[in-house]
């Protein structure tokens, strides 16, 4: 029988198409996500102002709602005279960047050593057991501090550094999970078959970590994107002109009482973006995850 | 009075989808002393009517019923505290089937013992411990004060049921619920379970309601039989008439489907229940069975079949009248079915042999533990002729699934080789190997990949070794799924959207893709229902005969040995103790342990009662087993040289037994 034809030509992938259509969470995130992506992407021509350019006649203009403020500058200015939405524009790159980037590199090391610590286990467990207990005993902030400090400050040490320090939650849960899943009787039948260790891995236990690998990866998103705003607000991350939405809020820290907005509006996207990426990692999860199929 | 008294119980779960009716207007009474047995399959309600009588229920769940009374009191007017204080654990207890999981690991058993009693407030500590050790006795746990002190791991499996046991007889009870009591336990202690379980009942007076899916279990030990499908107890009575004349179509698809001895012979085509049990999401129309019944008719979809009596205490629901079903009745009761191939053995050339093959792993217990051998398998030598049948026997813990890993070139043995048509199985499970030798494993549900559909999982083996263009690969995957009886629109389904039957079917249809000679069958069935179960043996038998298939069975059921194999091996402890045609080990087993698990398997035998295998309790640790004859503790005929010289092997022809009763000049019992 043509395998076309059957079930109305509900192929897997449509299927999932509609579940996402109909998962709110993961469309609202996604929406979110999109619109922050479009406002970074676009940023050199939605801008209204040159996000470097200093106008010291106008320090810390109020956004447009305040009495006192213009159409002119819509989020204010900061304590340089510098439009705040361009800076939050260009600034969403920096954020995404870093939190994806940095997500990403972690996630490779993290499921890489983990994967082999679970499936092989004796000595490459130990070993990679060994790294974990390093890491984890290493203060992360302080850490990162010295090595930017070390190497020199710019987007892409931060992002290198960020990602190199958070692997651990990959590790330890692709580590257990690769461990039950290698003693199902599905692994030990594509053995049987005669499938290469990278076979096994790559068909068997990969697409069955996707789970935890997308709720953890939308999780270390949140903490890489929070990560390099403490850097930044450290004096250790992005430098200095750039506008990243940590410094921002580093920046805005000294007139914080006076002028909320300059820590609570950099604030409210960064909790924007963390959420979207929750929300779309979740609808994800629900959407792919065996048991939710019907 | 009857002691409990239900009329018309019916249990609604609000669902996402829907109100879920596990159980839709059950009737019955229980009189003192009597045993009731409820069989069905797995989601036909059963443990949930017991929850229900015991008002353990799902909070969400709304219970009603007619009538629901114990020795005469409304049980459904009772709150939650007052069943607690009562009803529960006092006048009724329930044993579950878990026995792993229902001690709480961080008590002991003196405490969890004592503790039933002493919230009733019926005894004080001294007057609980002391009946604590008189039940622990009596349910055959030796050194009962000792083990008082002990913890539920320290037990073994059949112990922890028997502390169960102890535990709900603590406050006497009047009635007794076993919800499948024996279910996760090896057929040797299940006998002697349910054998306790009868004396007890006996002794107590209780009245006993015994759920199980084992129709041999109901039939032995039960006074009255429930059959129960979809909610409804499709047909009652006393066992010896429901089990001899079945009434019902689906209590007689039921018995048709399981191998029984004497009645279908090795080999034939089982009978079997087209279709899945219904879902009990939303209202049923008309009778549930009609989908699946052989004699539904119009009417049966309409209306729900009348409650029909037929004779003292027997009744049934269907639109056939009496005469009629009992006509249908006696189609299935008599006589031997017939028409199977038999189970002729093959050649002589050994398509897989293994010779002297050892394999022992190191455990290890902590860090600073020493390490200890346990030495899975032990010295087993075994070959498969092309075309036969051979099954491996033993109960769980005998190194039977090592064997088939080792015999899948999975585990390389310390000792001891694996040849495959000659050629000896060079370390790991090369790809040449794997075309020639596939698996079947126990669970399918965790055989398949959740993440991959049906065709990605049967066509794996293709893509692995590359054969065929993707057009090739797709027709044949089309033409296995046909030849196992999958249909073609569930070709993009995922597993977790198949029922175990279905995925066991594309289990074996990975497994024949490739055209193997050899298929190494671990437990195929034991996770299924009856009614799958002879679909998957049937589909088995036929692609045996189709693909000229070489059988190697492992399981613990004998039925199913008997129906299936040409050749048993028995294994205890990791040692094979007896090998012969099955014809002959069945007819005359010479080795004690075979004798006694034959004589543990509950065949369907109304009111046979359950034989005493007089084995020892419990099966030995096997970090540490016994010297001599591995079997000698437990054998009912040990000799003082069993526990000092491990017996030799005694070959007679094609058979083999490994006992100190035999001799070279006197292989056979006189």
């Amino acid at each position: 029988m043509p395998v076309e034809s059957s079930a109305a030509g509900i192929t897997p992938w449509r299927a999932a198409r509609r579940r996402m259509l109909r998962h709110q969470g993961f469309l609202i995130g996604v929406a979110l996500l999109l619109a922050i992506a479009a406002m970074a992407l676009a940023a050199p021509w939605l801008a209204p102002h040159d996000p470097y350019a200093q106008d010291l006649a106008n320090r810390l203009v109020p956004p447009a709602w305040d009495a006192k403020g213009s159409w002119e500058h819509v989020f204010g200015t900061d304590h340089l005279g510098r439009d705040y939405l361009s800076r939050l524009m260009y600034g969403a790159r920096i954020s995404l960047l870093v939190g994806l980037g940095a997500a990403s590199i972690g996630c490779v090391i993290g499921v890489t050593l983990g994967v082999a610590a679970g499936y092989f286990g004796g000595r490459i467990d130990q070993v990679v057991s060994y790294l974990l207990t390093c890491q984890l005993a290493l203060p992360g902030l302080l850490l990162a501090m010295s090595l930017v400090f070390l190497i020199g400050p710019s987007v892409a040490v931060v992002i290198g550094i960020i990602g190199v320090l958070h692997w651990t939650y990959f590790l330890v849960v692709t580590r257990t999970v690769t461990m039950q899943i290698r003693e199902l009787d599905y692994v030990t039948a594509a053995r049987a078959l005669g499938a290469t260790r990278w076979q096994v891995i790559s068909h068997e236990v990969l697409p069955n970590l996707a789970n935890q690998i997308i709720v953890i990866f939308t999780l270390e998103v949140g903490v890489a994107i929070i990560a390099e705003a403490s850097l930044s607000f450290l004096g250790v991350g992005v430098p200095a002109p750039n506008p990243s939405w940590g410094l921002l809020i580093a920046e805005g820290k000294n007139s914080m009482f006076f002028r909320p907005w300059l820590v609570v509006v950099p604030g409210l996207f960064l909790f924007a973006l963390v959420i979207a990426i929750n929300l779309m990692g979740d609808g994800l999860r629900d959407v792919t995850a065996p048991e939710n199929r019907n | 009075m009857a002691l409990l008294e239900i009329k018309d119980l019916r249990v609604e779960i609000p669902m996402p989808g829907g109100i879920l009716h596990p159980v839709r207007g059950v009737d019955f009474t229980l009189e003192r002393g009597q045993t009731l047995g409820i069989v069905g399959e797995s989601g036909s309600g059963k443990s949930l009517t017991a929850l229900a009588l015991m008002g353990l229920a799902p909070a969400q769940a709304r219970v009603r019923a007619g009538a629901l009374k114990l020795d005469g009191r409304d049980l459904l007017g009772l709150t939650q505290r007052e069943l607690a204080r009562d009803v529960r654990g006092s006048r009724m207890a329930m044993i579950f089937q878990e026995p792993m999981t229902s001690l709480n690991p961080v008590y002991t058993i003196g405490r969890q013992l004592t503790e039933t009693m002493l919230l009733h407030r019926s005894a004080t500590a001294a007057e609980a411990t002391a009946r604590a050790v008189r039940l622990l006795e009596r349910v055959g746990v030796t050194g009962a004060a000792g083990r008082l002190g002990q913890y539920p791991h320290q037990l073994s499996g059949g112990q922890r049921q028997r502390v169960m046991i102890a535990m709900a007889l603590m406050n006497d009870p009047e009635v007794l619920i076993a919800d499948e009591p024996t279910t996760a336990l090896d057929v040797t202690v299940q006998a002697q379970i349910l054998r306790l379980l009868a004396e007890l009942q006996q002794e107590f007076g209780m009245a006993l309601i015994l759920i199980t899916h084992n129709l041999g279990v109901v039939s032995r030990v039960a006074d009255r039989v429930a059959v129960m499908y979809a909610g409804e107890f499709v047909e009652t009575g006393t066992t010896a008439e429901v089990f001899e004349t079945p009434l019902h179509p689906y209590t007689r698809g039921l018995l048709a489907s399981i191998p029984q001895p004497g009645r279908v012979e090795p080999g034939a085509r089982l009978g079997a229940i087209p279709g899945i049990v219904p879902s009990l999401l939303g209202e049923i129309q008309g009778c549930a069975f009609a989908a699946r019944c052989s004699h539904a008719r119009d009417a049966c979809r309409l209306a729900l079949p009348p409650q029909r009596e037929a004779g003292a205490g027997r009744a049934y629901r269907c639109v056939m009248a009496e005469g009629e079903a009992r006509a249908a009745a006696s189609d299935v009761g008599g006589g031997l079915r017939s028409g199977g191939k038999g189970m002729a053995a093959g050649g002589s050339a050994p398509l897989l042999s293994a010779t002297g093959v050892h394999c022992h792993f190191n455990v290890k217990r902590g860090l600073f533990g020493k390490t200890q051998r346990l030495h899975a398998v032990n010295g087993v030598t075994l070959a498969i002729a092309r075309g036969e049948t051979l099954a491996v026997v033993g109960e769980s813990g005998c190194g039977k699934t090592t064997l088939a890993r080792i015999l899948l070139g999975l585990i390389v043995p310390q000792e001891g080789k694996v040849l495959l048509d000659g050629a000896p199985l060079a370390g790991g499970a090369t790809r040449a190997v794997a075309r020639r030798m596939q698996p079947i494993f126990q669970d399918p549900y965790s055989s398949l990949n959740p993440r991959r559909t049906l065709a990605e999982i049967i066509r794996r083996p293709l893509d692995v070794h590359g054969i065929g263009t993707p057009q090739e690969r797709r027709r044949k995957v089309d033409r296995m799924m046909a030849l196992v009886g999958l249909h073609g629109r569930l070709t993009h389904s995922y597993p977790n959207q198949l029922s175990g039957g279905q995925r066991q079917r594309a289990a074996i249809a990975r497994a024949i893709i490739m055209e193997p000679q050899l298929v190494i069958c671990d437990e195929p069935t034991s996770a299924l229902d009856v009614s799958v179960q002879s679909q998957i043996l049937n589909l088995l038998l036929d692609l045996r005969a189709e693909l000229n298939l070489t059988y190697l069975l492992i399981t613990h059921d004998l039925a199913v040995v008997q129906h299936m194999a040409t050749r048993v091996a028995v294994m205890y402890l990791g040692e094979i103790v007896e090998t012969g045609s099955a014809r002959e080990v069945f007819a005359a087993p010479r080795h004690p342990y075979t004798q006694a698990l034959l004589a543990s398997a509950p065949t369907v035998t109304p009111g046979a009662g359950i034989p005493d295998n007089r084995l020892g309790q419990s099966y030995p640790n096997p970090l540490e087993p016994p010297g001599g004859c591995r079997f000698h503790p437990r054998c009912p005929r040990a000799m003082p040289l069993c526990s000092v010289a491990p017996p030799p092997e005694i070959r007679d022809g094609d058979s083999c037994v490994r006992c100190h009763l035999y001799t070279e000049s006197q292989p056979r019992a006189a």
